[in-house]
């Protein structure tokens, strides 16, 4: 029982070794494992059909020499009877022949029975040994009886001819026994032949089972894991292709070469998704970037577009401005003082515009062109409108993205106090609040409508025209870009008191930060 | 592991390539050195000459000899037994066994044989005269002895006695029958009628028994001093007889069967297996020493009656 367990461990030892190799040298020992059982199944076949037809020839052999030597000894007696009866030299010779070839067969026989002992043939042989010799006595005697060419004892050779026929009567009888039994024997040859046949048939069978064994274990073994391997494989590799992002590893435990292209194939994977999640860190920043460089094209859009519309509106700011200065001098010159400091004012507002535009200021650059702004909105509107900047100077220093502020007050006196006849005020403040620097233009015009407060507020994030707010709009988007989420831009608005509220983050000194960034 | 498949693959080729060429050598593995002895005996009769022939092939199958048994078609035909010594001469055997039966052709072919160099074995009976022979079997003058002395005992030495022999001229029954006249001449109450010959055959065994019954009606006793009487006898249907005694030779089923029923008074048994057994194993000595043990090996005769037999007949050591 322990010997079958060994073996069945040492059976299933070889069979994980066999399944575990590499694939050449899987197929190569299923190959030879099959070539051996067919060189065994041949080998046996061969040499077993060669030792049953040896024995089966022996065994016909045996009869053919024994009828051959009968057939001799009646050839030889034919001659003695022959020669007894007319005594015909011819005859005699026959005899010296027959007898000569009877006794070469019978020597082989006898040397035959020293290897295949048979009493009933060992009886022959000694039958035909005695009979050779009586007849050579007696044919001698015949011989001499006729050179001699006297009467003789004929009675004394009639006796020894009547002894030679009483032995081949024996040898007749006795070759009925031996040949019966020779092919007695032969039939039972037949039969251990037949049998020795079915064992090798059974055999054959055995081994073809075991052959068919080996391939269940090589189809189990190596044919099937390998095809499974290969499947799950292709499946796996199906799956990547549909999920690429597949956080998965195909296992294959094959130890082949499967198994190392499964591992291969499970790196691969990991370099594949690894690249992929840089692409896209690398798309996402990309994409960020694209957004920001878009906001930047939108507001340089914007800043263009007001450029635009600014130059429309003045026709040409430089030539305009070429042309204060020089109306401005002209004044001067005519002692036209309040001309003069108007075209100045207009002159200094253009240059701000023009040269300041794509630049950081700081706030307190743009009160001082709003002042310029509000200077040349009292030429116009006269005491109508009346501007008030209450300035923390402490915060002036804060850096603004250009053209942020005189927009606001434009704003309030276009849509605001403009159209007021008298008592209109636009207030410019400038003060700390809560860490942060507040900058409010209020008025105290008509307001704006509920319903076109709310539309504005939600056009900031927006492109294109919201009916006229086209500065705040401007202004807010340049100030987000700028400060980002901390900036605090609000609307009040109210029957007679519309504010606007900016909250810069911190207070940054000019030069700080963002210096010659665009806006 | 693959050194065991191949040793696997290999013992079974080695297997099978000897179970091949196995069976082949068929009986002869000896050599024609071989001393050939052949038993040339008169009677198949199942029963006394049967035992014989196995004692000499049981012998033969013991010992480096090579026996074969001959038999005559017909039982106890001397010309035919004659026939078969020459044959045997013919082929040459290196010992004949054979019954001594005193008849001129026969013991020509003997003598015929013996100057061929065979060695010549009488087994059961002697022929005395016959030179350079040894002799197996029964003192049969001593065993007719034995029997006279048991005839005295069962009949308590008064009895008319009729004699059932086998054929005349068979020296064994004469020195048999010799020895029984020798024991009871002394007896002046056993008187041996007449002898008769059953000539081996159970026929004749019944009609010489009718005929003893007509002819000697005083006879109460009948003594068979061969194996044919007892044997023909013991089946007698009824298991009765007129004689008031019947006394047998030889072991036979039949015969023991007609002891169990009381039919018969006793057998006088012969060691026929060891007769024929002796005579194989004294030619087997003289084969390797040139010579017998003894001129004469004589083997023992045992007197078997109803108290020997068990419940199926047979007496111990049969």
């Amino acid at each position: 029982m322990r010997a079958a367990e060994k073996n069945a461990a040492a059976g299933n030892r070889f069979l994980e070794r066999f399944g575990r190799g590499s694939i050449s040298g899987k197929y190569s020992l299923g190959y030879l494992l099959m070539l051996i059982i067919v060189v065994v199944i041949f080998a046996v076949s061969f040499f077993t059909g060669e030792a049953l037809s040896a024995q089966y020839r022996q065994a016909m052999g045996d009869l053919l020499d024994l009828n051959g030597l009968f057939i001799d000894v009646e050839n030889t007696n034919r001659a003695v009877y022959d020669y007894y009866l007319y005594l015909r030299p011819v005859s005699g010779e026959n005899y010296r022949q027959e007898s000569a070839t009877t006794r070469r067969a019978l020597e082989e026989m006898f040397s035959r029975l020293d290897e295949d002992y048979s009493r009933e043939v060992m009886d022959l042989c000694c039958m035909i040994d005695t009979y050779l010799g009586q007849s050579e006595a007696l044919v001698n005697a015949l011989s001499d009886f006729r050179s001699e060419g006297s009467a003789g004892d004929n009675a004394a050779l009639a006796d020894a001819y009547h002894d030679t026929q009483d032995t081949v009567s024996f040898i007749n009888q006795s070759f009925q026994e031996a040949y019966t039994l020779k092919l007695a024997t032969t039939r039972q040859m037949q039969g251990r032949i037949h049998r020795m046949q079915m064992t090798l048939n059974i055999f054959q069978i055995a081994m073809l089972g075991l052959a068919l064994l080996v391939c269940l274990a090589f189809y189990r073994k190596v044919v099937q894991g390998m095809t499974r391997a290969v499947r799950r494989l292709t499946e796996f590799a199906a799956r990547v292709t549909h999920q690429p992002t597949l956080q998965e590893h195909v296992q294959i435990d094959t130890g082949d070469e499967l198994a190392v292209f499964a591992d291969a194939f499970n790196e691969m994977i990991d370099t594949i998704q690894h690249q992929m999640g840089q692409i896209e860190e690398d798309s996402r920043v990309r994409g960020q970037l694209q957004q920001a460089e878009m906001e930047n094209l939108r507001i340089s859009a914007a800043l263009q577009a007001s450029q635009l519309k600014l130059l429309q509106s003045r026709i040409n700011p430089h030539f305009l401005f070429n042309t204060l200065n020089m109306i401005s001098q002209t004044a001067h010159m005519e002692d036209a003082e309040e001309t003069a400091r108007l075209m100045e004012a207009t002159a200094d507002f253009l240059r701000y515009n023009l040269g300041k535009v794509t630049k950081a200021v700081t706030l307190a650059d743009e009160i001082e062109n709003t002042r310029n702004y509000v200077y040349i909105q009292r030429c116009r509107f006269g005491e109508r409108i009346g501007f008030i900047f209450e300035v923390d100077e402490s915060r002036a220093g804060q850096e603004v993205p250009c053209m942020i502020l005189q927009p606001l007050v434009e704003n309030s006196v276009t849509h605001g106090v403009g159209s007021m006849i008298r008592g209109g005020r636009v207030t410019v403040r400038l003060f700390p609040a809560g860490g942060r620097s507040l900058l409010e233009v209020e008025d105290n015009g008509a307001g704006i409508p509920e319903r076109k407060l709310e539309k504005l507020r939600a056009s900031f994030d927006e492109d294109g025209d919201d009916g006229g707010h086209i500065g705040l709009r401007n202004v807010y988007q340049r100030l987000k870009l700028f400060f980002g989420e901390e900036l605090l831009f609000e609307i009040e608005s109210a029957p007679g008191r519309t504010v606007v509220r900016i909250g810069l983050p911190r207070a940054l000194d000019c030069g700080e930060t963002r210096k010659g960034e665009p806006l | 592991m693959m050194r065991r498949f191949f040793a696997l693959a290999g013992a079974l080729l080695l297997a099978l390539s000897l179970g091949g060429c196995a069976g082949g050598g068929g009986a002869g593995s000896e050599d024609t050195g071989t001393m050939r002895i052949s038993a040339v005996l008169p009677h198949n009769d199942y029963g006394y000459w049967t035992t014989v022939a196995e004692g000499v092939m049981e012998a033969g199958a013991r010992l480096p000899v090579d026996t074969k048994v001959y038999l005559p078609q017909l039982n106890y035909n001397v010309s035919q037994m004659t026939e078969l010594i020459r044959q045997q001469t013919a082929a040459q055997v290196d010992a004949i066994i054979v019954q001594g039966i005193e008849d001129e052709t026969y013991l020509a072919a003997l003598e015929e044989a013996r100057g061929q160099g065979i060695r010549i074995v009488f087994v059961d009976t002697d022929v005395p005269d016959f030179p350079d022979h040894l002799y197996v079997g029964t003192d049969n003058y001593q065993a007719g002895r034995r029997m006279g002395e048991q005839l005295i005992q069962v009949t308590a030495g008064k009895a008319r006695v009729a004699v059932l022999s086998g054929a005349p001229g068979y020296p064994n029954l004469e020195l048999r029958l010799d020895g029984l006249r020798d024991a009871v001449q002394d007896e002046e109450g056993i008187v041996i009628v007449r002898v008769e010959y059953d000539q081996y055959d159970a026929l004749t065994v019944m009609e010489k028994y009718h005929l003893i019954q007509q002819e000697a009606p005083d006879v109460d006793t009948l003594v068979c001093i061969e194996g044919t009487g007892a044997q023909t006898l013991g089946q007698l249907a009824g298991g009765t007889s007129s004689f008031q005694h019947i006394l047998g030779f030889d072991d036979s089923d039949d015969g023991l069967a007609g002891v169990q029923s009381g039919l018969i008074d006793g057998l006088l048994i012969q060691q026929n297996r060891l007769m024929g057994a002796r005579c194989v194993e004294e030619l087997s000595r003289w084969n390797e020493t040139g010579a017998y043990s003894e001129e004469q090996i004589h083997t023992d005769v045992r007197w078997i009656t109803a108290q020997d037999l068990d419940e199926e007949g047979n007496y111990e050591g049969r």
